[in-house]
């Protein structure tokens, strides 16, 4: 059995008019993590979701789900989504709607109320279970959509924009919630462009724009190049100082010296340095890079995206679908 | 199995939670009892269970025949004929209209076509649903009638149901052009107007067909009406007689066998019946199951129905009601109907499985 859930190589979508969606994506996405797909919007997210979930039909590239190739209807048994712009009959309970899923999804008559149970109960709607769909709040809808996505028993969750219009009580329990799903050995694909949703609960990230992956790997490791003390200070280096800091592997830049360590230990002879230079040490902080710094770093905003050892592996072989 | 019963039972409560679903069913309900509450005397013509009364020269006329006549008459042509050829359909295609647009719309979509089932399955699904509604809607209609008919006239006629087909086959026939342009355009109201526009355009061309063979009819020198007028009360009382109408029906089998018309006026209809052939043939079909409602039905079997049991041999009957409805023969119209809902239901289809959602 393959490490990876999912393997692709080369997926391309374009859209009629010539819009190229998705330029030759390759990825992998490692059994019982929670993966997350960042990028702007339009950047190609949902388009990617929806090539892997059937609802279109990439233009190239090909790849794996779950050990089949991309569009096994039989495959999509294992695979729950909630899609980015939920949309349930208004006529269903939210009970109904978990149900009809259920029945879609070719679950036995035997377990479908068991699981629509114990799901109602996992998302917090129990006590809702019986109004309809058009009585609910987003938030509400976006809790029966996870649990429509969850009665399968799925190994591997496609959750499209998930709160998106959740009250921040409903974040705090989603992240709880997706949390449990990984210890259950679930994968939970997550695309969001609310990355401080993400950054809590997510092991790998895959950052998007145009239609590309800039960047791919453990959040650590990603952050690696900028993870460290700062330290600030008043006056002006001398040349033969600032030598001696650059020699050392310190950053310097107007005012401030970067240390590549988390070590505060590590701190302290640059910090005697400095006053010995005859200046005075205004500022000590630990930076740890945000995944909005690295999100913003790799998308725009900065003019030297920050090198991504993790991307630096060879492309996955694919078998063809 | 299972996938496919959900997505059923789900089109079934789509269509049930509309509001439209109700009103169509409580017009079909008192359109329905509106003809069973008619009733005859000797005198009169009573409407909502005797409520009210009206004078009639057709009840004057005294003959069961006659009554049987001018009820099958007001079932065939006002309500056979208006309700469930026109209004019913058009109510039944507006119910209908948006399930292809709302199964395509991006979150019914995700959790529609995201599942076990095909998306072929989806289509089947969702079209028979949309078929077993107008089921419902005729089946209810047609059972209150056939009470009707034994109420009034005496008789078990289970002919009446050849309606339900029939009825299913005109909406398939619309339905399979509006799925076409639903799933294409996802839109609702285009769906519906082009729809109607279709509908329209193929009911002109069988009206034109209808008027022109008039036409020939014409130019062969035929005159209608005349025996079965009884020449005592033509001046006065415009109801036919027994003997009158059979012999119409005799004088126009031989006549028509016998005299040539204009061939302009052939060539005319032989035209437009080429580019009917392309359109589905609503009047036709509905012709057919009134044809059949005549043949094997109330007339044939009431126990006043002499006139045309009486007719010497089935055959000669038989001929004389093809030559009353004097289009194509059933087997052209419900052929080139069922092509036609065929092609657009797999182009439709094909869309349908292959467009990105």
């Amino acid at each position: 059995m393959s490490d990876y859930v999912l393997e692709l190589s080369g997926i391309r979508k374009i859209y009629r008019g010539g819009v190229e969606a998705l330029k030759g994506i390759d990825l992998r996405v490692p059994r019982g993590c929670v993966y997350g797909l960042l990028g702007p919007n339009g950047a190609g997210k949902s388009t990617m979701v929806k090539i892997l979930t059937t609802l279109i039909r990439r233009s190239g590239g090909n790849g794996t789900m779950l050990g089949k190739p991309i569009g096994d209807r039989k495959t999509l048994q294992q695979v729950g989504l909630l899609p980015e712009h939920t949309q349930f009959p208004p006529y269903l309970t939210g009970r109904q709607v978990i149900e009809f899923a259920a029945g879609l999804q070719n679950v036995p008559s035997a377990l479908t109320k068991e699981r629509a149970d114990m799901l109602l109960k996992k998302v917090s709607m129990t006590e809702s279970q019986h109004r309809k769909i058009k009585t609910y709040s987003k938030g509400m809808k976006q809790r029966i959509g996870v649990a429509q996505a969850l009665v399968s028993n799925p190994k591997i969750i496609f959750l499209d924009e998930p709160t998106d219009g959740v009250d921040p009580a409903g974040r705090r329990e989603f992240r709880s919630l997706v949390r449990e799903l990984r210890d259950e050995g679930r994968t939970i694909f997550i695309n969001t462009h609310i990355l401080s949703e993400l950054e809590p609960i997510v092991d790998r990230v895959a950052i998007m724009t145009n239609g590309e992956i800039l960047g791919e790997g453990k959040l650590d490791e990603l952050r690696t190049e900028k993870t460290g003390y700062v330290i600030g200070f008043e006056g002006q280096l001398s040349a033969e100082s600032l030598s001696r800091f650059l020699d050392g592997g310190l950053e310097v830049e107007s005012g401030i010296v970067r240390l590549p360590s988390t070590n505060a230990l590590d701190a302290q002879p640059v910090i005697d340095r400095i006053r010995k230079e005859g200046l005075v040490v205004t500022d000590l902080s630990l930076k740890s890079q945000s995944l909005e710094d690295l999100f913003i770093g790799l998308v725009g905003g900065t003019s030297s995206p920050p090198p991504l050892q993790a991307n630096s592996a060879q492309p996955p072989k694919i078998p063809q679908a | 199995m299972k996938p496919f019963l959900t997505l059923l039972l789900e089109s079934y409560r789509g269509l049930k939670s509309e509001t439209i679903f109700w009103v169509t069913v409580g017009l079909s309900v008192i359109v329905a009892t509106l003809f069973l509450s008619i009733g005859f005397n000797e005198k009169e013509i009573s409407f909502l269970f005797g409520a009210t009364n009206i004078e009639s020269d057709f009840s004057g006329s005294g003959t069961r025949l006659v009554q049987e006549v001018v009820y099958i008459m007001i079932f065939t042509d006002l309500i056979a004929g208006g309700w469930l050829t026109f209004i019913a359909i058009i109510l039944a295609l507006i119910s209908c209209a948006s399930i292809f647009p709302d199964a395509m719309k991006e979150g019914a979509a995700g959790m529609l076509m995201t599942k076990v089932p095909s998306r072929f399955q989806v289509f089947l699904a969702k079209l028979t649903g949309s078929l077993f509604f107008v089921f419902i809607q005729v089946g209810l209609f047609v059972v209150i009638v056939f009470v009707a008919f034994r109420w009034r006239l005496g008789v078990w006629d289970f002919s009446v149901f050849w309606y339900v087909p029939a009825v299913l086959l005109v909406f398939l026939n619309l339905y399979s052009f509006m799925v076409l342009l639903g799933v294409m355009t996802r839109s609702v109201m285009t769906s519906i107007m082009l729809t109607m526009l279709v509908w329209g355009i193929s009911a002109g061309i069988d009206w034109t067909i209808s008027f022109q063979e008039t036409a020939y009819q014409n130019s062969q020198s035929f005159e209608f009406g005349g025996p079965a007028i009884s020449k005592e009360t033509s001046s006065e009382v415009r109801a036919p007689t027994e003997e009158g109408l059979r012999e119409e029906v005799k004088l126009r089998k031989s006549k028509m066998n016998e005299s040539e018309g204009d061939p302009q006026i052939l060539s005319r209809i032989d035209t437009l019946k080429i580019i009917h052939s392309f359109f589905p043939k609503n009047s036709p079909i509905m012709a057919s199951a009134e044809k059949k409602l005549v043949l094997d039905g109330i007339l044939a079997s009431a126990g006043g129905g002499g006139v045309f049991k009486e007719l010497e041999n089935e055959g000669e009957f038989e001929d004389a009601v093809d030559k009353l409805t004097p289009n194509d023969s059933i087997f052209y119209s419900i052929g080139t109907s069922c092509i036609f809902a065929f092609v657009m239901l797999s182009i439709a289809g094909w869309f349908f499985c292959r467009k990105d959602l």
